[in-house]
């Protein structure tokens, strides 16, 4: 760890502010990325800004047919909420299903969704249930919110507030787990709502993606048997220790069977 | 057999639970880095980045000029100190010794693994030590690397030494080659497998660490560090550093397991020495988890062949085995010694006639390779149980018919095998047997249609395996009577969280008829005990344990005679319980805390030492199920039983921890952990995020029960249990894999790790196979 300066923000705006003021200064939410990172000297911030004493961040509520996540909301937050667990129980699942306890006792949302680990649960479940991230600048579709491999629309100086998910008919998340980190080799969430059907996979490329072939078959015929047999190109999968690239590709067809097997019974 | 304790309300057999655990489970163990006083200074090692390279330092200036820092060491700075040595080389077949390779403290010119020592930076904290660290200047020259075992030798590998002709590190032979060409020659069969055994980090919880004060008025140290034994680890200091031993004390206390791995002297110890001379001032070091992986030593990595030789009956004629064995970049401390341990278990608990092994130590630019819970004999059980399953199929029978025909039949003891062991006792088909009853082996059919119904393979293996524990020698224990009436018992052993403090003090209290909890075990401290052998090869129980014994009977014999001096009667007549002396039948009475007014200093000190001659051998069977998803590739152990032979219990508590963990390494050998290294030779499983470790959610229920047969090698008939469980279990899960497979595909060769990666791509070939 190099030596930096340690900012406790008062409110979102305070850290807006010290984002300005300084380029080099990054936000600190549950430090499960960010610290470790640290760690081994792999960043070297100037100055880090605490998001904890900002007051009502981690709160979750219904607003109108979606519910409302506050960005600061850790895992354990997300997994254990009545309302999260009652409307889209799918969602409560993978919070829980995150690294280990904790891992979600500290780990945020918004720190999640800002840091796009190409192996992180929390996008297949923003893109396949067509949520909106608001920022402190914007308001926009998931799908456009993550860009690429640890990169999503974000300026330098622009805060997650909260995240906001449709309800959906009906959903599930299967993930097949990192053996060693528990992260997402292959995640894929599959979401039933009135515009239809999608599904969005997580680990398996650079960036969260939408499986539209698969999307297509389930919405002529919701079951696991209608995709089962499709396959994925593998040009664009990730290749580590753990997984090749043929491997997670057809990863993503089991974990998307499973997810419809769930939601199927 | 030795003559069990009557007391057993305290004594061997005693499901007793841990003494030291409050203090452990309350926050309150002191390991070594707490002992750092607040003002200690911190050392930080500037490692390399390149497996293999020249390299120069060209500029020390801005290092040294930096906030905080007090020194930076380099190669120059150590002139007065030798190398880490490796203390046992082996003989070649010609008769030669291999050219040693000693490690640096720092090195000089060159670097030969990621994570080699180049300098040593001190400040006042380790921050300032890192940052400093970065901004040494230096020259690096990269040359080419190799990592990979089987191709070490291969022509055209770069050597890991420039100007070495080859990375072969030394040839061994054990056996008798003319004999087993023989046996061959006439085999009716002849099974063959081949088998990598992948490479693992040993993963305690506690990293090393050390902390060194330095006296000027003696020129003395005091060196805390996490240790298996300080004894040991104080006299190779003394070799290293050039300072006599007795102005060395070395002090360990609690230590958060060490499984072989923290045996050996490393290089940080040396440097806060030096350092703390230097300035003055007491260093610390403590490692990170990154820093873990690439200095301490790593455990198995070998690669092998091996062939049986049967008549037509199935009987094992002769064993063949040709095994190369990685040692890293440099002859680690007992680097050779440990494929050679496994060498002498080669044949297992098999009666084979004969036997030719050819070792082969190769370099590669690794982290040098050292004992890991087992050292080698792991390995060879490996090597034997899988090959005897080989021998089943290629015989057309069951594997434990195989088994039950090959055994060393138990009127065959003692038994010297071709590598010159000799067994003392055992009862193999026995526990094999009643391990396939409880594991409910016959019913296995029924298990596997019900997992195919779930998309899963299933497949059952067993190991029937022995080792060797304990070893020739002793480990004396110290006892002393105390004022108030409680014992102290100083033992050269060192516990790494195995529960000695408790073990011992229930053998000793026995004799005492005291509360164990008022024998207070000390270990680790040269200051306050002359000699200690250390912990290893589970030689603590069987050694320490007896003399334990022998120690506390002593005592309570010269605890006899001072009641009976003081209450006029005779010592027959003073009976021990309760932790006072009494008079048989009597009212009379005195407590331990009087007798220790009474006793002499010669009565109340006394030292208890069994000698031990040979090996003891631990052995038992293993029985394993796993599932194998069809879908995704991912191998689970569902189901694990366990009949083990330990010779006698001490504490069922304890030994029911050691296996459990055991077999729980060994699992996470089958299915998960592997250190991979590219063909850069750049550690690719270089953190926890990737070098996967089983968890509790990865293990099913272990069924493990004892059919002992004591050991008559021992004075307690213990055999040790320490290594047995990681030395059972690979075989048996690998077998129980391979099963799987060759039910469904007729073909089940596969190695370890079996990650769901690996095992994917092993269906698909198989498949293929089967398709054309
Ligand atoms: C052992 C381990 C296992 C894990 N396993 C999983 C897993 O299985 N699945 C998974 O998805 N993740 C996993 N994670 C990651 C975990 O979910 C992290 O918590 C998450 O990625 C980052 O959240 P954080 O709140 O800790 O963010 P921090 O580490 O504090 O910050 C991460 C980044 O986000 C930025 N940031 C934080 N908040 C905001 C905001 N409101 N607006 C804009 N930028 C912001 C920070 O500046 C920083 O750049 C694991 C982590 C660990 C250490």
């Amino acid at each position: 760890m190099y030596d930096f300066q340690y900012t406790k923000v008062q409110s979102i705006d305070d850290a807006v502010h010290h984002m300005q003021q300084d380029e080099e200064a990054v936000l600190l939410a549950g430090g499960m990325t960010l610290l470790p990172a640290l760690k081994q000297r792999l960043a070297q911030p100037t100055q880090l800004l605490d998001l904890s004493g900002i007051e009502n961040f981690s709160s979750i509520s219904v607003d109108g047919d979606a519910i409302r996540i506050a960005a600061l909301t850790t895992h354990a937050g997300v997994a254990g909420s009545p309302l999260v667990q009652v409307h889209i129980p799918a969602l409560a699942a993978l919070a829980n299903s995150i690294g280990d306890p904790q891992v979600r006792n500290r780990g945020t949302l918004g720190g999640s969704i800002a840091n796009a680990d190409p192996a992180a649960d929390y996008p297949a479940a923003l893109v396949a249930l067509d949520a909106t991230v608001i920022t402190t600048k914007q308001t926009i579709a998931a799908e456009d919110f993550f860009v690429d491999l640890f990169e999503t629309v974000l300026e330098s100086d622009e805060i997650i507030t909260a995240v906001s998910f449709p309800k959906p008919r009906r959903a599930a998340y299967a993930k097949f787990a990192n053996p060693a980190s528990r992260y997402a080799v292959v995640g894929v969430f599959v979401a039933e709502s009135d515009a239809g059907c999608r599904v969005a996979v997580t680990g398996a490329q650079g960036s969260v993606f939408r499986w539209q072939e698969a999307e297509a078959a389930l919405s002529s015929e919701f079951d696991a048997k209608s995709i089962e047999s499709l396959t994925l190109p593998t040009d664009d999968m990730n290749e580590d220790l753990h997984a090749t690239a043929d491997y997670r590709a057809h990863l993503v067809v089991v974990m998307a069977c499973q997810a419809v097997r769930e939601i199927t019974g | 057999m030795a003559q069990v304790s009557p007391h057993t309300r305290f004594g061997l057999g005693a499901a007793l639970t841990r003494t030291e655990d409050f203090r452990l489970l309350t926050g309150q163990g002191r390991y070594t880095d707490d002992n750092a006083p607040d003002n200690a200074l911190h050392g930080f090692v500037l490692r390399s980045p390149y497996a293999h390279a020249r390299f120069k330092i060209t500029d020390l200036t801005a290092a040294k000029d930096a906030p905080g820092v007090r020194a930076v060491l380099c190669a120059d700075d150590l002139d007065s100190m030798n190398d880490l040595t490796c203390s046992t080389l082996m003989k070649q077949p010609d008769g030669s010794m291999p050219a040693p390779r000693d490690i640096p403290i720092l090195c000089r010119d060159s670097v030969h693994h990621v994570g080699d020592a180049i300098a040593f930076v001190v400040a006042e904290s380790i921050y300032q030590a890192r940052d400093a660290s970065e901004l040494i200047e230096l020259d690096f020259e990269p040359l080419a690397a190799v990592a990979d075992t089987a191709q070490a030798l291969d022509d055209g590998v770069a050597p890991v030494f420039e100007g070495a002709t080859s990375n072969l590190a030394y040839t061994h032979f054990e056996g008798d080659k003319a004999a087993t060409d023989a046996a061959f020659a006439q085999a009716a069969k002849v099974a063959e497998i081949k088998l990598v055994n992948n490479r693992l980090i040993c993963n305690y919880m506690e990293p090393r660490a050390c902390v060194v004060q330095w006296q000027p008025d003696d020129d003395a140290f005091t060196v805390h560090l996490a240790s298996q034994g300080v004894h040991g680890l104080r006299d190779t200091l003394a070799k290293v550093t050039n300072i006599a031993a007795d102005k060395i004390r070395v002090i360990t206390e609690d230590v958060g397991g060490g499984f072989g791995t923290k045996v050996f002297c490393y290089r940080e110890y040396p440097l806060c020495m030096a350092a703390a001379r230097l300035l003055g001032r007491t260093v610390r070091w403590t490692s990170d988890r990154s820093e873990h992986f690439l200095q301490d030593a790593h455990g198995r990595d070998n690669v092998t062949t091996a062939r049986m030789a049967m008549d037509k009956d199935g009987k094992f004629l002769a064993i063949e085995v040709d095994l190369i064995a990685a040692m890293g970049a440099y002859l680690h401390a007992f680097g050779p010694f440990i494929p050679y341990l496994g060498v002498s278990m080669t044949t297992g608990a098999y009666d084979i006639p004969t036997m030719a092994v050819t070792t082969r130590g190769v370099f590669t630019n690794t982290t040098p390779v050292d004992a890991y819970r087992g050292a080698g004999r792991p390995e060879a059980a490996y090597v034997i149980e899988r090959l005897v399953d080989q021998c089943a199929l290629q015989h057309g029978c069951s594997v434990d018919e195989i088994r039950r025909r090959n055994f060393i039949q138990p009127e065959q003891f003692p038994y010297t095998t071709p590598a010159g062991r000799t067994y003392d006792v055992g009862e193999f088909e026995q526990h094999m047997s009643l391990c396939m009853e409880r594991a409910d082996w016959s019913g296995f059919s029924q298990r596997l249609s019900a997992a195919k119904r779930t998309g899963c393979l299933r497949g059952i293996g067993m190991s029937t395996y022995i080792e060797a524990c304990a070893f020739s020698g002793s480990e004396p224990a110290f006892m002393q009577l105390q004022a108030d009436g409680s014992c102290v018992l100083k033992i050269g052993t060192q516990s790494n969280g195995q529960g000695h403090e408790t073990a011992y003090a229930q053998i000793a209290a026995a004799e005492l008829g005291m509360d164990y909890e008022d024998v207070h075990v000390q270990q680790g401290d040269t200051a306050t005990l002359p000699t200690g052998g250390g912990t290893g090869g589970s030689r603590s129980l069987p050694l320490g344990g007896a003399s334990s014994l022998r120690a506390g009977r002593t005592l309570a014999n010269n605890i006899r005679t001072i009641a009976g001096r003081e209450l006029q009667t005779d010592p027959d007549n003073i009976v021990l319980e309760e932790g006072s002396a009494k008079v048989r039948g009597g009212n009379e009475f005195l407590s331990l805390a009087e007798i220790a007014a009474l006793g002499t200093p010669a009565e109340l000190n006394t030292q208890g030492e069994f000698q031990q001659a040979e090996a003891t051998y631990p052995n038992g069977t293993h029985i394993c199920e796993v599932d194998i998803e069809l879908a995704t590739g991912v191998t689970r152990v569902v189901s694990y039983t366990i009949v083990d032979d330990f010779g006698v219990t001490v504490n069922p508590m304890l030994l029911q921890g050691q296996i459990h963990g055991g077999v729980v390494q060994g699992i996470g050998q089958c299915l998960m952990e592997h250190v991979v290294y590219n063909d850069d030779a750049q550690l690719l499983s270089a953190t926890l995020m990737d070098y996967a470790l089983p968890r509790a959610d990865d293990i099913p229920h272990f069924h493990f029960e004892t059919r002992n047969v004591p050991s008559i090698t021992n004075e307690l008939g213990i055999k040790g249990a320490g290594e047995a469980g990681t030395i059972g279990s690979c075989p048996a899960v690998m077998n129980a894999v391979s099963d799987a497979l060759l039910r469904e595909f007729g073909h089940g060769q596969i190695d370890m790790p079996v990650t769901p990666l690996s095992m994917w791509q092993k269906l698909n070939s198989l498949r293929d196979r089967a398709d054309v």
